[in-house]
Formats: C-alpha cells, sequence, structure tokens
C-alpha cells in the first residue's frame, strides 16, 4: 500500500499537495492538464525531488530518507530509458546489479526476461538497432528483472503508435501486473487508463486527489477533468 | 630598469605592445574566419573533411618551427619577395607589427574558424529549410545571431592566447620595439635572476590574460570539440553561381595560406631526416612518455573539475590559461628544487606543466560531453543505482568517449610540440624532440633540426589522430 | 671609443632585421637568408669551411676587439673525489682533448694542439680580445642592455 501522507512538493514556482492511498497490486492512472503536476508527483516518489513536508509511505516505510535506487521502486522515463552504448542484454541486467559484467546466471534471467518480452535472441542489439517498440520491450523487460513492487511510468509509450502502445500496455499488464506489482502510469489517454487501469488518480491544479474506479471517473468525471478530458 | 619590482617605463611600452597586437591578432583571425568558416559550413567538396582536421595543425606547432614555416613563405627570401623580384617589383618586409599579427593570424585562424563552424553546424537543417520555405534572408535570421554568440568567444580566446606570445613577438616583431609581457619576464628571469621584477610582471600579465580567459571562458558557449564536423547542412540559399565562386575563392585562399607553410616545413625537413643524430630515438621515446603522462594528468584533472562542477572549478580550468608556461615552469622547479636535483625532476615537471597548459582546453571539450550524458541518462542511473565509480564507468566515460579522444589528443599533441620547463633545466640525456632540435640549431646543424621538426610534427599530429579516431569509434558515435 | 654606444645603435638600428630570443634562431634566420649579417662567434666561419667545405662566410673584424666568450671546466671544492678530478683536469689538458675541441665545440682551445690549429681558426682571429672580469661585467650590464633597449625601441 501507497500513503502519500500531507505531502507539499515545491519545485520553483509550482506547488504540489498530496494526501492519499494507493492500494497494493492496483494499477493507476494518473491524469490531468499538462502542467498540472503528474511528472512531479512520481519524481517525488521516485526519489529525484525531496518534499517540502510530509511522508511518502510504502508498507508502513517511510521512502523519503531513501535514495532513489534503494526505494522499492522501477521507473520508466518518457524517453532516454536506456544506455545508446550498451546492448539491450547488458541494459537489462543492469537491473539486478549495476555492472557492465552480469553473472551467467544474471545473463540467463536477462535472457529469460527479454524472451518473456518477446525479443528472444536479441541480447546482443544495441539500442540504435532496434526499433522504437523493442527498445520500449527491452526497458520493460529490465523492469521485470528489478522486481520492484512499486512501478512508475511517466508516458513511457507515448513515442509509440497507438496498436504498439495498446501491445506494450498489454504486455505490462500480463508481465508486471500478474506478479503483482502497484502501477502509476501517466498518460493522456482515456482508452490507455480504460485498457489498463483499475483506479484513475487526478492530478489537477496542483493537487493529487484519492484514486477512485476508473470506469466510473470516465463516464463521470469530476468538473475541474472534464475540461481536460474534453 | 627597475627598482624593488616596480613598474619602468620600458615595462609599459611592453604593456602597450602586448595588447596592441593581441587585439589586432584577435580581431583579423576573427574576421578572416567568418568566411572561410561559412564556405566550410555550406560547401562540400573533396578533401573537406582532411582540411578541417588540418586546420588544427599550426595551433599544435612548436612556435619555432611555424615561425621558420612563415619565414619560408613571407621572409626576405621566402617564396612571395622571390615571386615579386621575379616580377621586377620591390620586396615587401614581414618584419613589424603587420608580422606579428601575420604570424598570430596563421596560428590562430584555424581554431577561430573550427569554433565558427561549429556554431554553424550547431544551428539545425530545419532552420534552413524554414528560411527556405518562408524565403527569408538566412544571413539576418539565422547567421548573425549566431555569430553574435559565437565571435565574442573565439576574439576574446584568441586575445588570452596571444598576450604571452614572446618569440612569435620578438622575432617577427623585429627586435626590442616588439617586447611583450612575456619577453620582458624571459630577461627578468633568465639573464637579470630578478625574481622581484619577474613576480610583478607576473601578477600584472595573469591579471590581463586572467581577465581575458575569464571572458573567453564566459563568453564562449560553443563546445570545443571535433563533433559537428561532418558534412555541410543542404542549403538551399547561397546556390548563385557568383557565391559558389566566391566560397571556392575563399577555400582555396584558406588552404593555401594554413597549407603552404606547412609544407614548407616538411620539404625543409625531409631533406634534414637523413640527418638527425642517434639521439633521436631515445628523445622521441621521452616525448612520447611525457606526451602520455602530461595527457593522462589533464584528463585526470579535467575529469575531475567537470565532474565537480561549480563556478569554482570553471575558474580553476581556466586559469591555466591565463599563466605563462615561463612563469608555471619557473614557480614549480623553485617549489621542488629543495627537495629533489632538478635534473631528476625536469622530465616529471614538463608533464605535469604541459598537463596542466592542456587542462582548459581539456575542459572545454568534456565538460558539455559529461553535462548532456548526465541530462540524458542521470535519472535512470540513479533510479538503478549506478553510483560513484560505477556511474563514471558505465555512464559517463563511455558516453563522453567522442570528447575523451579529442580532448586527449590536443592535450598529446600541445604536449609533444612544447619546449615547456624541460628547455631550461634538463641534462644531458633527458632531451625531448623540441630540446633535441633546440640543441641542433645551437650547434649549427639546421637541417638536422628540420629532420627533428619534421619528427616532431610527425609525432604530435599522429598522437592527435590516434586519440581522436579512438574516440570516434565508440559506441555511441553511431547511436 | 669614438662614437657613443647610443647614437651607435641608433645608426644601426634601421638597418637590423630583427632580434632574436637565442643565438640558434638568429643563425637559423641568417642561414635562410633573413639577414647579410648576424651576431654570432669568429669561429662560425671555420665552422661552415670546415664541415661543410664552404668557404663563403666571412667574420668582420672590429677594430676595438672582440669580446671572448670562456667555457670551463673546473674541480668543486666541496667535492668528495679530489683526485678523480685532478686526474679529470689533467685529462682535458691532454693533446687528445684539446686537438678535437675546434671541430667539435668550434672554440679555441685552452692549449694549442701540436699539430696546431686547423684551418680557419688561425686565419680568422680577431687582432684584438676583450676581456672583462665577471664584476666589470656585472657592472656594465644593465646600462648597455638599457641602452641597447632605448635605441632599438624606437
Amino acid at each position: 500500500m501507497l500513503v502519500l501522507e500531507g505531502l507539499h512538493l515545491r519545485a520553483g514556482d509550482f506547488r504540489l499537495t498530496a494526501d492519499l492511498t494507493v492500494p497494493k497490486g492496483a494499477a493507476v492512472a494518473v491524469m490531468g492538464p499538462s502542467g498540472g503536476g503528474k511528472s512531479t508527483l512520481l519524481s517525488a516518489i521516485a526519489g529525484f525531488l525531496a518534499p517540502a513536508a510530509g511522508r511518502i509511505l510504502w508498507a508502513g516505510r517511510d521512502l523519503v530518507p531513501l535514495a532513489p535506487a534503494a526505494r522499492p521502486v522501477g521507473i520508466l522515463f518518457q524517453d532516454n530509458n536506456l544506455f545508446p552504448h550498451l546492448t539491450a542484454l547488458q541494459n537489462v541486467a543492469l537491473g539486478l546489479r549495476p555492472s557492465l559484467r552480469p553473472t551467467e546466471a544474471e545473463r540467463d534471467r536477462a535472457e529469460a526476461a527479454l524472451a518473456q518480452v518477446g525479443l528472444a535472441g536479441l541480447g546482443k542489439r544495441y539500442p540504435a538497432e532496434l526499433s522504437g517498440g523493442q527498445q520500449s520491450r527491452v526497458a520493460l523487460a529490465r523492469l521485470l528483472v528489478q522486481e520492484r513492487p512499486l512501478v512508475l511510468m511517466d508516458e513511457p509509450f507515448a513515442a509509440l503508435g497507438p496498436a504498439l502502445r495498446a501491445e506494450m500496455l498489454a504486455l505490462t499488464r500480463q508481465t508486471l501486473m500478474a506478479r503483482g506489482a502497484t502501477l502509476l502510469l501517466v498518460t493522456h489517454d482515456p482508452g490507455d487508463a480504460r485498457a489498463l487501469a483499475d483506479l484513475i488518480l487526478p492530478v489537477v491544479e496542483g493537487r493529487a486527489h484519492p484514486p477512485r474506479p476508473a470506469a466510473a471517473l470516465l463516464d463521470d468525471p469530476p468538473p475541474a477533468l472534464r475540461a481536460y478530458l474534453g | 630598469m627597475r627598482a624593488g619590482g616596480g613598474l619602468g617605463a620600458a615595462d609599459l611600452a611592453a604593456l602597450r605592445f602586448t595588447l596592441t597586437q593581441a587585439a589586432l591578432s584577435a580581431l583579423f583571425a576573427c574576421a578572416l574566419a567568418i568566411p572561410l568558416a561559412r564556405a566550410l559550413a555550406r560547401r562540400d567538396f573533396p578533401g573537406r573533411g582532411a582540411f578541417v582536421m588540418l586546420l588544427g595543425a599550426p595551433f599544435l606547432l612548436p612556435t619555432i618551427v611555424a615561425v621558420m614555416g612563415l619565414l619560408a613563405l613571407f621572409g626576405r627570401g621566402g617564396l612571395l619577395n622571390g615571386a615579386l623580384a621575379a616580377l621586377g617589383l620591390p620586396p615587401v618586409s614581414i618584419y613589424g607589427l603587420h608580422g606579428v599579427v601575420l604570424a598570430h593570424v596563421f596560428l590562430n585562424l584555424p581554431l577561430a574558424t573550427r569554433l565558427l563552424l561549429l556554431g554553424w553546424s550547431a544551428i539545425p537543417a530545419e532552420r534552413f529549410r524554414l528560411a527556405a520555405s518562408l524565403g527569408a534572408p538566412v544571413g539576418a535570421l539565422i547567421e548573425r545571431p549566431m555569430l553574435r554568440a559565437t565571435l565574442p568567444g573565439a576574439f576574446a580566446a584568441i586575445f588570452a592566447l596571444c598576450l604571452t606570445s614572446f618569440a612569435v613577438a620578438l622575432i617577427l616583431g623585429g627586435g626590442p620595439r616588439a617586447t611583450t609581457l612575456e619577453l620582458a619576464l624571459y630577461q627578468a628571469i633568465r639573464f637579470e635572476a630578478d625574481f622581484a621584477a619577474a613576480a610583478s610582471l607576473a601578477l600584472l600579465q595573469y591579471a590581463l590574460c586572467g581577465a581575458a580567459a575569464l571572458a573567453a571562458w564566459r563568453l564562449a558557449r560553443a563546445p570545443l570539440t571535433g563533433a559537428g564536423l561532418g558534412r555541410p547542412v543542404e542549403r538551399w540559399d547561397a546556390q548563385g553561381a557568383g557565391l559558389r565562386l566566391l566560397d571556392a575563392l575563399i577555400i582555396a585562399a584558406g588552404v593555401l595560406f594554413v597549407i603552404l607553410p606547412l609544407a614548407l616545413v616538411l620539404l625543409r625537413g625531409l631533406d634534414g631526416l637523413a640527418e638527425m643524430p642517434p639521439s633521436v630515438r631515445g628523445a622521441a621515446g621521452r616525448s612520447l612518455l611525457v606526451a602520455l603522462a602530461a595527457t593522462a594528468i589533464a584528463l585526470g584533472l579535467a575529469l575531475a573539475l567537470a565532474l565537480r562542477g561549480g563556478p569554482l572549478a570553471e575558474g580553476a580550468g581556466a586559469l591555466p590559461l591565463a599563466a605563462s608556461s615561463l612563469v608555471l615552469g619557473t614557480g614549480l622547479l623553485l617549489l621542488i628544487r629543495p627537495h629533489l636535483p632538478l635534473q631528476a625532476a625536469a622530465l616529471p615537471v614538463a608533464a605535469l606543466l604541459d598537463g596542466l597548459l592542456a587542462l582548459p582546453f581539456a575542459l572545454r571539450a568534456l565538460r558539455p560531453a559529461l553535462r548532456e550524458a548526465e541530462a540524458r541518462h542521470g535519472r535512470l542511473a540513479t533510479a538503478l543505482g549506478i553510483t560513484g565509480w560505477r556511474r563514471l564507468r558505465i555512464l559517463i566515460l563511455p558516453l563522453a568517449r567522442p570528447a575523451l579522444g579529442f580532448a586527449g589528443g590536443l592535450a598529446a599533441a600541445l604536449s609533444a610540440g612544447s619546449l615547456g620547463a624541460i628547455a631550461l633545466y634538463a641534462g644531458e640525456g633527458q632531451a625531448t624532440l623540441p630540446l633535441l632540435m633546440a640543441r641542433l640549431m645551437g650547434a649549427y646543424r639546421m637541417e638536422a633540426a628540420a629532420g627533428v621538426a619534421l619528427l616532431l610534427l610527425a609525432l604530435a599530429f599522429g598522437l592527435f589522430a590516434v586519440f581522436d579516431l579512438w574516440g570516434r569509434g565508440g559506441r555511441h558515435a553511431r547511436a | 671609443m669614438g662614437m657613443r654606444p647610443p647614437a651607435i645603435w641608433q645608426a644601426l638600428a634601421d638597418n637590423i632585421v630583427t632580434v632574436t630570443p637565442g643565438w640558434s634562431e638568429a643563425y637559423g634566420l641568417f642561414l635562410e637568408g633573413e639577414a647579410d649579417l648576424v651576431l654570432s662567434y669568429s669561429t662560425s666561419p671555420a665552422y661552415h669551411l670546415i664541415a661543410e667545405e664552404d668557404p663563403g662566410f666571412v667574420a668582420l673584424e672590429m677594430e676595438e676587439g672582440h669580446y671572448l666568450q670562456v667555457e670551463v671546466a673546473a674541480k668543486v671544492a666541496s667535492t668528495d673525489v679530489p683526485d678523480l678530478a685532478d686526474a679529470f683536469l689533467a685529462f682535458m689538458l691532454t693533446d687528445a682533448v684539446q686537438s678535437v675541441i675546434p671541430t667539435t665545440n668550434w672554440m679555441y682551445p685552452a692549449v694549442t694542439p701540436a699539430a696546431g690549429l686547423p684551418e680557419g681558426f688561425e686565419s680568422m682571429r680577431p687582432a684584438v680580445s676583450l676581456f672583462l672580469t665577471p664584476e666589470e661585467a656585472a657592472a656594465l650590464r644593465e646600462p648597455a642592455i638599457g641602452a641597447w633597449r632605448e635605441a632599438l625601441s624606437r
């Protein structure tokens, strides 16, 4: 269970507050207008932005004092999710241990993760030799081997076409969600939210609201979100 | 002449000459670099890459070799006056302020051209397409703003480099009327052993060069790298035959101006290769070792300063640009003297000194690359727990490899060609190539010295090329 | 002495091509044809005559005389090996060493070798040699360099 308790974030002039709970194992779409604070919220949970006040609790433990890598959090950014000078296998293996020389066992696990996302045998390729969809799969494979219980995605597949994106979301569900991870996914697309998410967490005008069931919220959005959803 | 370290009238004259020649040199180098860089930015021709690479040559040349090359072209017995005499025209003299400026333009025009060329190649191709579709004037809309951002930095950098010139200024200036601060320093240290006077001159020079170097550092936004020098951008303006001809003429003039003196150095050296004494092998080996050690020092310091970041690091990195190698070398040796025999210290001190002097250039090349690697991939690395040494090894160094290669090549080549502190204090059997060359010249053996100069040139270029090619060979270069 | 040094330098100034940091740069320029005259050693023509078999160089003779440049070998007072030092100095004075000095160091030997001096060393020896003690040289140096700089700075 993720609890944001009296959380106040400040980034320059921008402010965001949050007081909410995300149940364990839920797939949550984080939605709201651009500039509303979605990425800021994810940054704070991942540990890139220290809160001005409040606590971020995972399973009862405060994450705020922990360094990003020490948090039970895996993250995918909008882009630059792979190191261009490392092979797909090396990129995945980094999720197991920050070293360029994975052990035999680590290689096997990375290979298995690549196979799981449909990239069996492509471990020796460099990112530039992979298509956009394949690059996303490599990043997903790394999240799989990381085995972090809380996964954050900041519009990770936004650069892909609609079909590929749907495929990636389905794959995310099949793999990550199947092993009980909790997912916070920033998206602008109500279709994506419907397809993937159990809950929607609206972030509007500097405030993150408690998550509500996705279908209900999309069918009857509150006024602040209505303008955004159109 | 001086008392108690104060500045005399002669020193003020030296100050005036120093400022005048540096300002004029920087002005002409920049003014001539604009058309040359523009022509190179918008034209493709066979050998373009080689020429752009060769533009690095004068900068890496030992001063006396460059001067000899220029004199073979412009001197009293040079090609130009030979041609004038054949036409029945009176000779022109290279000696004087104009000669100093000419030499400094030869040495620094390539640097200015590369800096401006980087400015041009940093303009996204889309802007030229946009300008073409709008029918907008490229010069006013795109090029002039770029020049406004790039030129002041190039000017300040060359101004700072010319401030510490002394052999070029003295020889081509025609004697004491072309005294620079650096020459006054040399006299105070070498002939008068007047360290008080030397100290006040050094402080004055430090203040001047420091200001110029700081200005260069602040103003020059373009990173100093070999990147972006690949193919020219496709342009829709400047397609007319007249402009093509103009660019062709400008490029031809630039090629002649840079390549002719180099070719003359090469020719003189070929005859001398057979005349070189057997000790040239040991000297070449020592030069190579000193150059590699200097490279390691420059890269290590540059990495540490660039990773540390902050204004303090920037200032520290820019400082050696302000320092005269004579002052730095003498200072280092005075520090070491009580602890070590000077002869034993000469080679390590030479490496340290060369490394320090190359530091500003290495730092300039590395910083943007490191910053970009951090900006793009830093958060991902942090999220994956890649920190400390691992971050350097896994993330930073591989991504900064092109910049590392370029910076390393520059440091190695600068060191290989520099006489540095070693000239003053090295003992028998410690000669590097530049010192061997100076000694041969001191023993009437000018041909052999020219041969060593050629070898030196080959070594400096070879080192630069090896490092630079290594840098470009990385994965990142293709991704 | 006739004209005072500043006046002599001033009269010469517009004939001086350039001044270099050291002898070797100047001699290099001279050999490249940049100047017809160079400040060098009276033994320079002998080098070209002997080493290059080129008799085309002459040293101008000045009637006031030519300053001697002396290079020395000496025994350090604090040496631990005085016998060795003495033996070495004695060796330096043997005919074997003295006879090779003219054509290796291109200077006059301290002791004229038994076989005499090589060609060019006797024929171009200046008539008057000047020698100043270190004290005299130290006293003269500043005003002399000052006058020279002053005259050539114009």
